[in-house]
């Protein structure tokens, strides 16, 4: 089974997921961002507009004020009045104004005329009448009072800070003050002040209908960042905005006092707000006053909207990613489900089931392809594997038979050593080391008569069954046409032309067939082609026997071979072998050859036959180390010791 | 002193309206202005029950501008007053036998108060330059530090608020530290905007807040007296180690008096009280110091405000026995 981890389905939601969701969060992103933007752009915009409309609606109202002490100035600047008829002016413009509870004309002591001292006559409204009161010192000492002492010393009307009421403290007002000037020996002094006190609870009125949000609102700080109006009661004329600031350790909001007090116009963000929420704020001077208004958006109204649509977003978003993968799911399950029957199947096919039904494919697809060509190779792989499995049959049934035929051909061989366990006059030993194949090598002795040791080895052309049967028939043929009577040669030449008729296939075999007169050391042989066999002598003489010239049999008919004779010395060893000694051949492939050979038995001349047989065998594996066997090796050792003793 | 102008329609509010007990002995005092934390340990000392503990049923009689502690000491409404250490000097030299029993501030916290921005960053700057002072006692430091350093100054009458030296008319303004200081720094300006020039950095300290009595009045009801102060400084100690408690009571009794009551400004004020109370010998409070005393006698007489000697045994009693 795949884990879930690697399933395809799983790895395609989680990369479509991927891709996608960075999709996503790349346009919320800049689309929330720039959302935010805009509206941030058009709540300034709303609160600069709200603002200035209400800065603009009190600054008429404080302006028209404003009128009457500057008329009223211009008036004592250019006129001389009676005290009645300066009394009189006061009266109708104070009853004239809704918004002006009192108005004042204060003279610097002794500039009216006929007054000495000071002369400052106060009408004020007082229940629907109108009051006179002459402000004087020390109850009333007008000249060191705000209203008098500033717009005087700084020679322009101006309006005073709020203040509260003198008789009742719950009405707060504010006085505008203009000074007007006499000449006095040709010198401008400033002769008094003119002022109008107002009311301002229409103020409240004004700042309270500026509400941006539900929860919005406005508020009014004076000059020294006193508040004016403010929905919250007790922060009127008792708080200024850095008192507050103070309270809630915030210096974001002492510092926006400042700029505001300093006539500056801003928009900006205040973080939890009188340790409550975090606020927009925008804030406009009130130029007439040097007041400021600041109109206050709770950030979480102004992005109520946004987080609604983004929740929205998100919401849909959600749901989008949720039939993403429902569908990725699906998508995927159609793809790895035939896959998967195909993997069950290839399971199947690997188990050795070959008649699995590859499953059927609707769709037209690649998977279907896929199955298609699936199928295909199965077919073909099963003809494929069935001709391997007859092969492989016949293959091992002819090679157990030829297991058997070599059997058979080294069965023929004489095996058992020593085979003449009472002779001591000689000692013979031999052993054929068959390669792979079935060979066609052999040897062969036999006695006759007691005193003649009749011996032969061959080599048949070839090799596989053939060559076996080839050479099974000669050695037959050897040891049947032998004869004590027969010279060898003659021998030799019967199986030539035995082997001669109808041999088809042109096999031929060498052969050095040989006989000892184990009286004499006296030794007849015939040598068809084959490797001359070596002597080795006790005294350490290695040499080979002489060629007699003549073919191998099995080639010419009616050829006549010749017969040699050496006499063997007492001990002396005569080594048989077939071309698998000298042409055996190592990694570098190196023949063995006649001269190591030589130099080989040079060193075994001590060495009884069975040990120079299986050394000499041992010798030439050495040689060929790795290298694999190509050829029979036949090694065949005759030692003659002593005459034969006679009978 | 306070920022906004009031001037109360005066009238006495009565705080004893538990009925008296037998043995106690009515007792009428006056602080020399509004009700404020400035008055703290006798607001604590009155609340909390130590008068009537000590057998004193007191009546805190509220102050304002237009109350001369002072004026009503001599007129015997009052018994006891609260008065500055130069005023009551002055009176006295008028051979009005008033005695301190009892000293509360030993430091100055009237402080001029200067723009860096119009160029004033020592002493030497205020030459020339406007300054606002209040009236009467108010000068004297002022005037004798001007005096010391041979300055020559415009000087302007400070109205109830700083709005003078808000709009610029003035380049120095009169502050105290408990009050006016901290309305400039509610009103923007930034501590570092400001120089100040202390008095007691110019050999000028005056003792200000001190508790006065008429000799006859102490002859009398000595015994009296002391208890009187020995429970309004209890009263004091109480209250500085139980400031939320002391604000409480103080923003109370402010807006019981039609008072704008800034508790964030009545917290300042009560801190700058602790601090001011502490003297700078660390010795108990409550003392006035001889040599603080003779300091104050030696620029009155100077600046022409007394004539007579004054003795430090005939003006002080010790709230801890004889002086």
């Amino acid at each position: 089974m795949v884990r879930l981890r690697n399933s395809l389905a799983v790895k395609l939601i989680f990369s479509i997921l991927a891709v996608s969701g960075i999709i996503f969060v790349f346009i919320f992103g800049s689309n929330f961002s720039r959302s935010h933007e805009i509206l941030l752009k058009n709540v300034r915009l709303n609160a600069k507009h709200l603002s200035l409309a209400t800065v603009n609606k009190i600054e008429i109202i404080l302006t028209n004020v404003e009128k009457i002490p500057y008329t009223l100035a211009y008036h004592l600047e250019h006129s001389t009045l009676t005290k009645k008829e300066m009394l009189n002016l006061l009266t109708s413009v104070t009853a004239s104004s809704n918004e002006i509870t009192g108005v004042t004309i204060a003279f610097e002591p002794g500039l009216f005329a006929g007054v000495k001292g000071e002369f400052a006559p106060y009408i004020y409204k007082n229940n629907g009448t109108l009051k006179t009161v002459y402000l004087k010192s020390p109850e009333n000492n007008y000249r060191i009072k705000d209203w008098y002492l500033i717009p005087k010393e700084l020679g322009k009307a101006m309006w005073s800070e709020p203040y509260y009421n003198v008789d009742n403290n719950s009405k707060i007002l504010a006085t505008f003050s203009a000074p007007f000037y006499l000449n006095k020996n040709g010198k401008r002094i400033c002769a008094g002040v003119v002022s109008a006190e107002i009311d301002l609870h229409w103020l409240e009125q004004i700042v309270k209908n500026v509400k941006l949000y539900k929860n919005g609102y406005a508020f009014l700080i004076s000059h020294d960042g006193t508040f004016v109006t403010h929905p919250k009661k007790d922060f009127i004329m008792n708080e200024t905005i850095f008192s507050v600031a103070e309270k809630y350790n915030d210096s974001a909001v002492r510092k926006f006092g400042q700029e505001a007090l300093h006539g500056k116009s801003d928009f900006i963000f205040l973080k939890q707000f009188l340790d409550k929420k975090n606020i927009w704020l925008y804030y406009i001077p009130l130029l007439t006053n040097d007041w400021s208004l600041g109109v206050v958006i709770p950030d979480d109204e102004l992005m109520a909207d946004l987080n609604a649509l983004t929740k929205y977003i998100l919401f849909y978003n959600l749901l989008g990613a949720i039939l993403l993968i429902i569908a990725i799911a699906f998508l995927a399950n159609r793809i790895t489900r035939p896959l998967k029957k195909l993997a069950a199947a290839t399971d199947e096919i690997a188990g050795g089931n070959f008649n699995v039904a590859i499953p059927e494919m609707k769709s037209k697809d690649e998977v279907s392809h896929l199955a298609i060509s699936f199928n295909f190779m199965k077919i073909s792989l099963r003809q494929y594997i069935d001709n391997l499995m007859e092969t492989t049959a016949a293959k091992q049934k002819m090679e157990s038979e030829l297991k058997i035929a070599h059997e058979i051909q080294m069965g023929i061989l004489p095996k058992i050593f020593p085979p003449f366990p009472d002779r001591t006059e000689f000692d013979i030993y031999a052993v054929i080391e068959p390669a792979k194949e079935v060979g066609g090598d052999f040897y062969d002795f036999f006695l006759l008569e007691n005193s003649f040791l009749y011996f032969s080895i061959g080599d048949v052309s070839g090799k596989g069954v053939p060559a076996s049967l080839f050479m099974a028939v000669t050695k037959t043929l050897i040891k049947a046409s032998t004869s004590i009577n027969f010279p060898l040669n003659e021998i030799i030449a019967k199986v030539n032309n035995d082997l001669c008729v109808e041999n088809d296939s042109s096999m031929f075999v060498t052969i050095f067939f040989g006989r000892i007169n184990l009286k004499t050391g006296e030794v007849d042989f015939v040598n068809a082609g084959h490797n001359l066999p070596f002597i080795v002598s006790l005294n350490g003489e290695v040499k080979k026997i002489e060629k007699t010239g003549d073919i191998a049999v099995g080639i010419v008919d009616n050829y006549q071979y010749q017969l040699a004779k050496i006499k063997l010395a007492e001990n002396d060893t005569l080594f048989l072998y077939t071309d698998g000694i000298t042409e055996a051949q190592n990694n570098l492939d190196e023949l063995y050859s006649e001269k190591r050979l030589e130099v080989f038995l040079d060193s075994q001349r001590l060495s009884s036959a069975r040990e120079l047989v299986l050394n000499s065998v041992k010798e030439v594996k050495r040689f060929s180390a790795t290298a694999p066997q190509s050829d029979d090796i036949t090694s065949f050792v005759i030692k003659w010791i002593k005459p034969m003793e006679n009978d | 002193m306070k920022k906004v102008f009031i001037i109360l329609s005066l009238s006495f509010f009565t705080l004893t309206l538990f009925s008296q007990q037998k043995n106690e002995t009515s007792l009428r005092f006056l602080p020399h202005w509004i009700p404020q934390a400035q008055f703290a340990g006798f607001i604590i000392a009155y609340e909390k029950g130590i008068y009537k503990k000590n057998g004193l049923n007191v009546e805190l009689i509220t102050g304002g501008p237009n109350r001369s502690s002072l004026d009503w000491l001599k007129e015997k409404k009052t018994d006891i007053c609260l008065a500055w250490l130069s005023s009551a000097l002055q009176v006295r030299d008028k051979n009005v036998k008033l005695i301190n029993i009892g000293q509360l501030i030993q430091r100055s916290a009237l402080m001029l108060v200067a723009k860096k921005g119009n160029g004033i960053h020592s002493i030497k700057d205020m030459n020339g330059k406007k300054v606002a002072m209040w009236q009467k006692d108010f000068r004297i430091q002022p005037l004798a530090l001007f005096k010391k350093f041979n300055l020559k100054v415009e000087i302007f009458p400070l109205s109830e608020t700083q709005n003078i030296f808000n709009r610029d008319v003035v380049d120095v303004t009169s502050v105290m530290l408990y009050n006016e200081y901290h309305l400039l720094k509610n009103s923007g300006y930034d501590e570092k905007d400001l120089t100040i020039f202390r008095f007691q950095d110019y050999d000028l300290n005056f003792p200000e807040d001190g508790i006065y009595v008429l000799e006859d009045f102490f002859n009398k009801n000595e015994k009296v007296c002391k208890t009187f102060v020995a429970a309004t400084l209890e009263g004091w100690k109480y209250a500085f180690s139980h400031e939320e408690e002391t604000l409480q009571l103080v923003m109370k009794y402010l807006t019981k008096a039609k008072y704008a009551a800034n508790e964030m400004h009545q917290r300042w004020m009560f801190r700058q009280m602790n601090k001011l109370f502490q003297p700078s010998d660390g010795e108990k409070i409550g003392e006035l110091r001889e040599k603080d005393f003779q300091n104050v006698v030696k620029t009155l007489k100077e600046s022409g405000y007394i004539k007579q000697n004054i003795s430090f045994k005939d003006f002080y009693r010790s709230p801890y026995g004889s002086p």
